[in-house]
């Protein structure tokens, strides 16, 4: 892990490095990038059989398209929020997707340009499906959540044709995601995915229904997962009390 | 060319097409709302100084309609904006969230359309501009009611913000069709001209056109702190300045209208209709060196049209 540690932190600084702008960062909240899912990212990279130096550049690649849609999240419906906030949200990930246009145009990354494409257009697809669709079940929903969090790193997969442990990593990401969101509900009564999940479950029981997914996507991550690359991360998104 | 401009509306119906019935919606509503379609145009013609083929270049003309339309969607999430063309906007109808997923979904769109372009100079080239622009928004937000910006400043923000994308638009054309490098250039500069010219005269129907043809009040821009070439030029006689510079979100319609009437008399709106018409000179005097024919013609006539337009 200590050496999948240190490319999550070269990489974050190269992405902090691609994201620097002078007033976005006067004005808006810094960017966050979760290093978990960037150590999935740097792990299933590791395994490729691709150049060092282009490792990192993917893993920027792809960190920087998640930035730009985790942006996009944070421009909420709600009015009293600051005008000039989410005015320059909305623009600061319009300008962390062109980034990433940029990255790989640079590289002549064409058919890169192309694969990860399709995965923002199926991500977004999926978000507005569990955004509007209130008659999804439950297991609708997290499939759709799964889908939204692991869908770049699978598009890259195809596109190296790299065979793994696909649904594993998936898992990984949905673990990640409920994981950071139970925590968040736990401590303050609400999270990003309260209002979706509060359409589909009674909203008393959903801190429970939430706490038993995880709980069996945990075990079957557990029996499955044959890679020990991998158990680094599965302890790092649940760590020891 | 309108069978062309046919098949391009046809493709943009084609890849707004989503599993998700109400992102096609969605999509399709703004798609139908009647935009100008002035980037797939200038995209076609620049195709035609090289090896026009319709397959190949409806690609970049789709691309460039795409992204245009994924800014407008977030745009108005900016401008929280209600209305646009007269149709209730993305954002007021499903909010927000929604607006922001169709206008990321939109670019994907996009990049998957130009991708069918393998000239790598072609994404270079666009991935460029897109930044540009960007920066320009960003830029846009900051420079609000700073009226003591110059006139440089004016110029590199509508530069940005509307006068790339449509120099990339002829462009790209161009390089689709694999045109020499230098037509290439010419055709750059030329949308590069029109485009500062096109978005002064936007600057300027502010002012001059009638509610019913901007589909919002006159002075619009102003009072969003928008600080324009009239606006500019008027700042030049003092008690004007005074009072432009007093203009906030909260300014009453009656002040504005005064406002107005006062820049209209003043002769700003004269002066920015001639730095518009120079760049319209400068924009027929770049295809000079293009050679004759339908699309060279066509280019003069979209440039002088660009200069009387009234809305």
């Amino acid at each position: 892990m200590l050496h999948i540690q240190e490319m999550v932190s070269e990489t974050r600084a190269l992405l902090y490095k691609e994201v620097n702008h002078s007033f976005l960062n006067a004005n808006i909240d810094e960017v966050e990038i979760d290093d978990i899912e960037l150590a999935i990212v740097q792990t299933v990279l590791q395994q490729m059989t691709i150049p060092q130096e282009k490792v990192h550049h993917y893993a920027v690649t792809l960190m920087l398209i998640q930035v730009a849609l985790d942006t996009h999240e944070k421009v909420v419906d709600k009015s009293d929020e600051a005008r000039l906030n989410r005015q320059l949200t909305v623009l600061a990930g319009d300008y962390y997707s062109g980034l990433y246009y940029y990255l790989l145009a640079k590289e002549k990354d064409i058919s890169l340009i192309r694969s990860l494409a399709e995965g923002i257009s199926e991500i977004n697809e999926h978000k507005i499906r569990v955004h509007t669709n209130h008659e999804l079940t439950y297991d609708e929903w997290l499939s759709s959540i799964e889908l939204i969090e692991s869908m770049l790193l699978q598009k890259l997969c195809i596109h190296f044709d790299f065979v793994t442990n696909g649904t594993e990593i998936s898992k990984l990401f949905l673990l990640n995601r409920l994981q950071k969101e139970y925590v968040h509900m736990k401590e303050n009564g609400t999270s990003s995915l309260h209002g979706q999940l509060s359409e589909l479950v009674e909203a008393s029981s959903i801190i429970h229904m939430l706490s038993e997914t995880i709980q069996r996507e945990r075990e079957l991550v557990e029996k499955s997962l044959q890679d020990e690359d991998y158990m680094p991360i599965l302890a790092a998104i649940f760590p020891a009390k | 060319m309108s069978k062309d401009i046919d098949r391009i509306e046809k493709e943009l119906e084609r890849v707004v097409f989503s599993k998700e019935e109400i992102l096609s919606h969605a999509s399709l509503q703004l798609l139908q709302s009647g935009g100008k379609r002035i980037r797939p145009v200038f995209v076609l013609l620049g195709g035609k100084f090289g090896n026009y083929n319709i397959d190949q270049i409806k690609n970049v003309a789709v691309a460039l309609e795409l992204i245009h339309m994924a800014s407008l969607v977030h745009d108005d999430v900016i401008d929280d904006a209600n209305m646009r063309r007269g149709k209730p906007t993305i954002n007021a109808k499903w909010g927000n969230r929604f607006a922001m997923y169709t206008g990321d979904y939109l670019f994907a769109q996009a990049l998957q359309s130009i991708t069918n372009i393998e000239n790598p100079k072609a994404h270079q080239v666009l991935a460029q501009t897109i930044l540009e622009v960007c920066k320009g928004e960003i830029e846009q937000i900051r420079d609000k009611y700073d009226f003591e910006q110059n006139l440089r400043c004016y110029l590199r923000r509508i530069k940005r913000k509307t006068a790339l994308l449509i120099a990339v638009s002829c462009e790209l054309g161009a390089i689709a069709a694999g045109a020499k490098e230098e037509v290439q250039r010419s055709l750059y500069w030329y949308g590069y001209y029109v485009g500062m010219s096109f978005q002064i005269i936007d600057d300027i129907l502010d002012f001059v056109a009638t509610e019913e043809q901007l589909g919002k009040p006159a002075g619009g821009d102003l009072l969003q702190g928008n600080v324009t070439l009239p606006v500019l030029f008027a700042m030049q006689e003092a008690t004007l300045r005074d009072k432009i510079t007093k203009v906030t979100e909260q300014t009453s319609t009656e002040e504005m209208s005064e406002l107005i009437e006062g820049i209209k008399m003043s002769g700003a709106i004269e002066e920015a209709f001639e730095v518009s018409e120079r760049y319209l000179q400068k924009a027929l005097h770049s295809i000079k060196p293009l050679p004759r024919g339908q699309a060279k013609l066509a280019l003069r006539s979209v440039a002088k049209y660009i200069g009387k337009r009234k809305f």
